[in-house]
């Protein structure tokens, strides 16, 4: 059998071809957007293929798609909330990211944060030419913003504004109770247990904390997680130390933790039985589900 | 000296060369992801490769040269501290914002490696007791600069730590193409030129008074030889970090079949350093994948065993 292909058929074929690419073309829309770190990111209207590379921005995405969690593609590993996404392909812990694997998922939005994940990988990512939207979220400011942000990158603008809002509200409630209650508690935010990891005052957790109205007796550190040696935490005597958890183990952290500071009764906290073990991934994580954990301290702290 | 065997050399050669292209071959083909298609496999497989080839053909020729030098069986870059004099270079360059370039760090890396070199020179040549106070002053040289480096990562943030954690335990994770090219180039550039001198090194195998004797001007090529190979250890370390013991196994593998001559020593090395070195990262990428373990770690499980065995040897021969 011949194939006749007489120029009217190729020019309507031709055109056919044409205006089914132009169609697709402006459907996937390319745009720009300014992110956190202060990049220029160029991505397509509506992203269906979304990498997340660090457990808070699977949150935040997870909740901004409640119902088309299939854009997300890739997350990373101790990813946990939306619990649909935890069985999605892993690409690797957020400090040691697996590029390989990134890659292989071919993503058109990648999702990373400056609080956490390795600058010099990011920068590999943006020379493998992947779209990266970087959120910084040193305080709750950029928390509240970084929401907006990763909602204008996933395409639905109006979602992450109405997320920032309530992040916004519930902050602000809270700030009421503590202005109400007029009690100064100072406070000392472990977060790692062997050498002593605290939250210093240029992090995002001794910024949500505050918001209870109590003192981080770390404030001042140009750190945002130093390391202090123990008899400087002994000397300056908190009345409360919460212990925030990054493993789901609270009730082991609680025995042995407790117990090594039961050796310093000099410690008001000790003293008072003041010391408490919160599970981490509702307090470490810059996402809605913060509120939550931030109700969680307020409880525990003014019961 | 025993005659140059041209035809065995050039078959050893060609062998060798077979081998090197294997483990290329296997590097590329592995990975965290089974199914890699081809523009993975050229945007990040091909580029830690090249590197991996590089940084081992460097560190190899590197040792091979330092052993004759220092006429001692056990020095390389790493045992003699040099690695950890390159390694505080380049993270006082990285501090200081050089790092945003692939090849900008190849500069402090190198007046670091040069500096710790220079020192262990002195001391070589003051020290006239044993090589073991050579290799010992070599050790705490490194002890040395990774102190120092660990110094900058306790008053440094989190990031400043896993980067530093990179320059201690080595990791070919930065690859970049261009940076691979640039150094599997510079390495064979400072590799043709240290072997342009293999008659020189030959000699410094009778020792200093034997080299003499056989009009080597031994302070001059001292000199050179150091410059040079601190040049290639700063290249090596500025694009990996710190892998220790491959300067260290390969030469002592390649002597069993190639004699001590370098002639056909370095260029051997060369080639089954770059092999080792891109079969000790694939297995580092696969071993525990998704994670990934420092290529340093792999060649270390490796090389310290073997450095012990060549200590007891050492020790028997000189009880016997």
């Amino acid at each position: 059998m011949s194939i006749d292909l007489s120029w009217q058929r190729v020019t309507l074929l031709a055109s056919v071809i044409f205006g089914i690419w132009s169609g697709f073309s402006s459907w996937g829309e390319a745009r720009e957007l300014v992110d956190q770190s202060g990049h220029i990111v160029t991505l397509v209207e509506r992203p269906l293929r979304i990498v997340t590379v660090a457990p808070s921005l699977a949150e935040v995405a997870g909740d901004l798609l409640v119902d088309e969690l299939d854009r997300i593609v890739g997350v990373s590993e101790h990813t946990t909330f939306p619990p649909a996404l935890t069985n999605r392909p892993s690409i690797g812990p957020f400090f040691k990211l697996n590029l390989e694997r990134i890659l292989s998922l071919k993503p058109d939005l990648v999702l990373a944060t400056k609080d956490g994940n390795s600058r010099e990988e990011v920068r590999h990512l943006r020379e493998l030419k992947l779209p990266v939207v970087v959120v910084s979220t040193s305080n709750l400011g950029e928390v509240s913003r970084s929401m907006e942000l990763i909602g204008e990158a996933l395409g639905v603008p109006d979602r992450g504004k109405r997320m920032s809002a309530q992040f916004n509200a519930g902050l602000e409630s809270l700030r009421k109770r503590a202005a109400a209650r007029k009690i100064a508690l100072h406070i000392l935010i472990q977060i790692g247990m062997d050498p002593l990891v605290v939250a210093g005052g240029n992090s995002f957790v001794s910024d949500a904390v505050s918001v209870l109205g109590v003192k981080n007796i770390y404030q001042a550190a140009e750190q945002p997680y130093p390391r202090p040696s123990l008899e400087d935490a002994v000397i300056k005597s908190p009345d409360v130390i919460l212990i925030v958890a990054m493993s789901s183990n609270v009730h082991e952290l609680q025995h042995s933790e407790g117990k090594k500071w039961r050796s310093f009764q000099r410690i008001k906290a000790v003293k008072d039985n003041r010391i408490y073990v919160l599970p981490g991934d509702r307090i470490l994580r810059p996402s809605l589900g913060l509120l939550e954990g931030l109700a969680l301290v307020e409880r525990t702290l003014f019961p | 000296m025993r005659p140059l065997r041209l035809t065995s050399g050039l078959s050893a050669f060609v062998l060798s060369t077979l081998f090197w292209l294997g483990s290329f071959w296997v590097a590329l083909r592995v990975g965290a992801v089974s199914d890699a298609d081809f523009d993975l496999v050229l945007q990040l497989r091909l580029p830690r490769v090249i590197l991996a080839s590089a940084v081992g053909m460097g560190l190899s020729v590197a040792g091979a040269t330092l052993q004759a030098l220092f006429t001692n069986p056990l020095c390389e870059p790493y045992t003699l501290g040099i690695s950890s004099g390159a390694a505080l270079g380049a993270v006082i360059g990285s501090a200081l914002g050089y790092d945003a370039s692939y090849s900008g760090l190849a500069v402090p890396a190198f007046v670091g490696a040069l500096l710790f070199a220079g020192v262990l020179s002195v001391i070589s040549r003051r020290s006239t007791s044993s090589q073991l106070a050579v290799l010992l002053a070599g050790v705490m040289l490194g002890l040395l600069g990774s102190s120092l480096v660990a110094v900058w990562m306790a008053v440094s943030d989190a990031q400043g730590i896993q980067g530093a954690l990179i320059w201690l335990m080595g990791s070919l994770s930065r690859a970049r193409m261009e940076g691979s090219i640039l150094s599997l180039f510079g390495v064979i550039t400072l590799s043709l030129l240290l072997w342009r001198k293999w008659r020189e090194l030959d000699a410094f195998l009778l020792g200093e008074e034997g080299a003499l004797a056989l009009g080597v001007s031994v302070q001059q090529v001292r000199t050179q030889m150091i410059l040079l190979t601190s040049l290639l250890v700063g290249l090596c370390v500025s694009g990996a970090g710190m892998i220790g013991f491959i300067g260290l196994m390969i030469p002592h593998f390649v002597r069993r079949f190639s004699g001590s001559l370098h002639l056909t020593l370095l260029p051997l090395c060369a080639i089954w350093g770059a092999t080792s070195l891109n079969l000790a990262d694939s297995l580092a990428r696969t071993a525990i994948a998704p994670y990934e373990l420092p290529v340093g770690v792999v060649t270390a499980l490796a090389g310290a065993p073997f450095f012990l065995s060549i200590l007891l040897k050492r020790m028997g021969r000189v009880e016997g």
